[in-house]
């Protein structure tokens, strides 16, 4: 009977299909002879549409200058000539773009329809939508502009963008269609009429002159800064739908900045279109851990409010759910945890707490299991060695999670709050489980003598050299490392112990200028190298008077090289680099933060406005800056502002001296802790 | 049942697309093009109006080819058809220029006259037998009007190859003049600004045409604002390349850049009394530290902290514009600052 009904729906519904092409086909025929009789009617038809619809709406839209205070960024001048605005309050409110406003100018001024020029005050801004609003002093109301109904888009629809840096009375229109819909994480709406900063601020309207958007130079951020312009005029441009910004107008007409909302959560993944977010890591003290959030929750559905979610089912739809998200607005996440199923709230920020990471000073022995990582030694005077926890035990859980391949040790360790105490569970050589509460630390930033030949790590393993085949087996000593197409030569200490069955740490360095005496360097790090398992690679530069910039790619090459060769723990890699390449080692480190565990800066040359990305889990530097230049500290304590921890050494190392050099154990043993918990 | 009545409604179905599609008296008037003036209620259409107006456009070519200069661009024909209006270039720093016809005939040109001010050169040809385009400077255009351009943009079509065609909105009727500081034109007059990339290698002098056909603006050089990257797709209207020519054909044309000829002896800011806040980062803000008395400055009314925003209604966006500005201005001459103080804007007057 069901199924009687359900063909019969279908039938019916099928005749009815034809009925409706049946009129389209009777409609186009109709459009055929009206065109037969004009032919060009429709395009005046549009073209009349087109010029009534910016009349319309002309009047409320304003011409925006500025007067000074722009800086060059790639050789450009980061605003240039007027740009425009739209009306968004009867009494003098003005959106525009933030396009002028990178750099506070001395005046802004306002140009209105009818000629007059007002001062305007630059009253709040949308870092996450890149709008600004303007308050000017009208002596009369001015007409705001009236919305365009987002239900009735449709996409390929007709869009007039509508800029007024021409004249002032008259709106400058520029005509395409509606692209689409979403973009930008959900922030933006597309068109390809030609958006440059002549429109930046202006509205995007319908063929009725109602607004449908304000034109922003919001990109989905593929280009680096200084090459904006690349997007003026392309035919892809972007606008912020209207509704979403008088919804925040009140918030910015009380003067308050909106940014985008941060919750601290990661994960990981190499295909955000089909892999689910599964957390792997949360910010300590951020939203997400206020809210309970724990690592290996599945995020099934997030959105600003219960009765508003989005399902969640890959990486992209998250940061969809996420974009349109402000600072301080709710986030309700939905996740799975086990078979469970669970609701969080947070309250989002706008910038998460500065992470630092947990220390508590103890090393692992690196021949333990991942799911069993037993301890090997505990560094005096550190966070551990007063908790009663001895070499030798296992550590099971952490806070009560267990660890597990997912859950690793590293990975908890990484997601601790410094601030609060950690409880570890753990099991003695005899077997007995108990509970031991330590109290972290950051990672220490002073040298102190600590006996770290007793760490001698690890224990050579049973070797069996007849048994390991002689051919393919990787070179010991100092060994050349090819790198092509470069000018640069390079070369690496392999310890005369190596073995493939233990893990070493890999120090890669940006060598001082010039020539390199090789036996000297081998002598100065052989011993180190062979007892604690370390390889240190050393590349020169191609001209004897410095590093240059397009040789930043040699240390990564090398680092490639070297992993593929030679069996190398991840949690050991730093890069360094004396003089002027140790800014290379920097960049090195900041290009690829999650690789480099360590950075030793010697006798560092940086410039003033190095960038400098605060640090996160798994991108938490550890620095060795070394240098007699009272200068240094400056770069050292932006380093230290931004959560990294650094070894600030007041002397220079003389590379001609290396064997003797003082400063070469306390290297050493930085780069002995940097793998320690 | 229901299937006959679904095979019916496709036979129906069927027979309307075809008398729709294969009829090509619907769409099509097949019938003579030349000399019927278009959008006049005839029965002309978009395809006529291509067929029509590209047979006034010419492709020229003369001297370049070498230090990114083009050796060809774009010609309108005007009037009796022996005629050619075009962009001023290098291009024709020939003897004679080659002109090719949409017919594929090939022609030499003289050149009558240029006019350095608009940029504009006039070329003449003999017995063309070539249909030209009515230059009326009543031909004028608004913003959101339909216009096609017509041009041999990078040199694309050859022989009787058609020009190409670019459908657009015109975006503003606007002065090229001071409107963005980056722009390194010889030309500062009106302009018709449209929404699609006309000005490309070899379309300069290329014609711009309106849904009627009317010839309402000859394309411009390839235009590019230095400072903001900004490229400016620009005609120059009917009504000034009418008075242009008018000015060729009697010889009475302007030296180029008359607008911006420097001061014999300008203005100072120092001179008149003003004292600047330090120029030390690209674009300083024309502060005034303080004023001296007795000066110019002073006497107009002018005070310590106002900050100086339009010099004679140019924008001043850093002291080195207002040294430029400054420049152009005989000492002799009073002149009119815009001025910011706190959050009012006064005008001033400055009487030498």
């Amino acid at each position: 009977m069901n199924f009687e009904l359900l063909r019969w729906a279908r039938a019916f519904w099928a005749t009815r299909a034809f009925w409706i092409l049946g009129a389209i086909v009777f409609g186009s025929m109709h459009v055929g002879q009206v065109c037969a009789q004009s032919p060009m009617r429709l395009e005046e038809l549009e073209q009349a549409a087109f010029e009534s619809a910016t009349r319309f709406v002309q009047d409320s839209v304003v011409q925006v200058e500025t007067f000074g205070g722009a800086e060059l960024v790639n050789r450009q001048v980061t605003s240039s000539g007027p740009s425009t605005g739209t009306v968004v309050g009867a009494d003098g409110w003005i959106i525009t773009s933030t396009f002028q406003f990178k750099f506070p100018p001395a005046s802004i001024t306002v140009v209105l329809a009818d000629k007059q020029r007002k001062t305007a005050k630059l009253v709040a801004r949308d870092f996450s939508r890149e709008l600004a609003l303007l308050k000017i002093e009208v002596d009369a109301p001015i007409k705001p502009v009236m919305p365009s109904d987002r239900a009735g888009w449709m996409i390929g629809q007709w869009a007039l963008a509508i800029g007024k840096t021409f004249d002032p009375s008259v709106g400058s229109c520029s005509a395409g269609i509606l692209s689409a819909q979403g973009r930008i994480w959900d922030k933006a709406i597309q068109t390809d009429t030609k958006i440059s900063p002549q429109n930046y601020g202006g509205p995007l309207i319908d063929l009725q002159g109602r607004v449908m958007g304000i034109l922003t130079p919001i990109n989905p951020g593929i280009v680096t800064e200084g090459e904006v312009e690349q997007w003026y005029d392309s035919g892809i441009g972007f606008a912020i739908p209207l509704a979403d910004v008088l919804e925040r107008l009140p918030r910015m007409q009380a003067g308050q900045d909106i940014y985008p909302g941060k919750v601290g959560i990661r994960w990981r993944g190499e295909d955000e279109y089909s892999q689910p977010v599964v957390i792997e890591g949360v910010t300590p003290g951020s939203p997400a851990a206020d809210g309970g959030v724990e690592i290996g929750d599945r995020i099934v559905a997030a959105g600003p409010s219960a009765s508003s979610l989005k399902p969640v089912a890959n990486h992209s739809q998250f940061k969809h759910a996420m974009g349109p998200l402000d600072a301080g607005m709710q986030l309700v996440l939905v996740v799975e945890r086990g078979a469970d199923r669970k609701e969080f709230t947070a309250k989002l920020a706008r910038e998460l707490p500065l992470y630092k990471e947990s220390y508590l000073g103890i090393l692992i022995d690196p021949a333990s299991a991942a799911n069993t990582p037993r301890v090997s030694y505990i560094v005096p005077g550190s966070p551990a060695s007063g908790s009663g926890l001895q070499s030798g035990w296992v550590i099971e859980s952490v806070n009560g999670i267990a660890i597990d391949e997912k859950r690793s040790l590293e990975n908890q360790f990484a997601n601790l709050n410094y601030r609060v105490p950690v409880e570890l569970g753990v099991r003695d050589a005899t077997g007995v489980a108990s509970r031991i509460k330590v109290e972290p630390s950051t990672r220490p930033e002073s040298d102190f003598e600590w006996d770290y030949q007793l760490a001698v790590n690890p224990e050579a393993p049973p070797s069996d050299p007849a048994g390991e085949p002689a051919e393919g087996k990787p070179q010991v000593g100092t060994v050349q490392i090819p790198i092509s197409d470069v000018k640069n030569k390079a070369f690496a200490i392999v310890p005369s112990n190596y073995s493939e069955k233990v893990p070493h740490g890999l120090l890669v360095l940006f060598g001082d200028a010039g020539s390199l005496n090789q036996a000297q360097w081998a002598a100065a790090w052989e011993p180190f190298a062979r007892e604690h398992r370390w390889i240190i690679a050393i590349a020169q530069s191609s001209e004897e008077k410095g590093w240059s910039f397009e040789e930043v790619e040699v240390g990564m090459r090398m680092q490639t090289w070297l992993a593929r060769t030679y069996s190398v723990d991840r949690r050991r890699i730093a890069v360094g680099g004396f003089d002027s390449g140790s800014i290379l080692a920097y960049i090195t480190a900041a290009q690829f933060p999650e690789l480099f565990r360590g950075v030793w800066l010697s006798n560092p040359k940086a410039p003033r406005g190095l960038r400098i990305n605060p640090s996160e889990p798994f991108k938490a530097a550890n620095y060795f800056v070394n240098s007699s230049d009272k200068g240094v500290d400056e770069l050292v304590e932006r380093l230290r502002k931004n959560g990294y921890s650094v070894q600030r050494q007041g002397s220079d190392l003389d590379s001609s001296k290396l064997v003797e050099a003082p400063l070469l154990l306390p290297v050493q043993r930085w780069l002995r802790l940097l793998e320690a918990y | 049942m229901i299937d006959r009545a679904l095979s019916l409604a496709r036979l129906i179905a069927a027979i309307l697309i075809v008398l729709v599609f294969e009829d090509p008296g619907i769409f099509a008037e097949d019938k003579p093009r030349s000399d019927v003036p278009l959008g006049q209620g005839s029965l002309s259409g978009l395809e006529e109006l291509f067929q029509s107006a590209q047979r006034s456009v010419v492709k020229l070519y003369g001297a370049g080819g070498m230090r990114g200069l083009e050796s060809y661009q774009s010609g309108v024909v005007i009037g009796d058809g022996n005629t050619i209006l075009t962009s001023w270039s290098t291009v024709l720093d020939v003897d004679k220029v080659r002109v090719v016809t949409y017919d594929g005939r090939r022609l030499d040109a003289e050149v009558v006259g240029v006019d350095p001010e608009c940029e504009l050169a006039l070329l003449r040809v003999e017995n063309s037998k070539l249909p030209g385009f009515v230059l009326e400077a009543s031909y004028q255009v608004r913003p959101g009007q339909r216009v096609f351009s017509i041009t041999n943009l990078f040199g694309i079509a050859a022989g009787n190859e058609a020009c190409s065609y670019q459908k657009g909105v015109v975006m503003a009727v606007s002065d090229l003049q001071s409107k963005y500081t980056g722009l390194r034109s010889v030309y500062r007059g009106k302009v018709i600004v449209v929404d699609v990339m006309t000005n490309n290698p070899g379309a300069a002098g290329g014609a711009l045409v309106d849904l009627g056909g009317r010839l309402v603006g000859v394309i411009g050089k390839e235009l590019r604002d230095e400072q903001s990257g900004i490229w400016l797709n620009y005609s120059i209207p009917a009504d000034v390349a009418a008075a242009s020519v008018d000015r060729i054909l009697a010889g009475k044309t302007r030296s180029a850049g008359a607008s911006l000829t420097m001061a014999k002896n300008p203005h100072k800011a120092l001179d008149l009394g003003m004292v600047l806040i330090p120029n030390v980062i690209p674009k300083t803000p024309v502060y005034i530290d303080r004023i001296r008395k007795d000066s110019l400055a002073n006497r107009a009314g002018i005070q310590a902290n106002d900050l100086v925003l339009l010099v004679n209604d140019q924008r001043v966006d850093s002291q080195k514009s207002f040294e430029q500005i400054l420049q152009t201005i005989e000492r002799g001459d009073s002149f009119q600052l815009l001025l910011q103080r706190g959050t009012e804007l006064l005008r001033v007057q400055i009487r030498p």
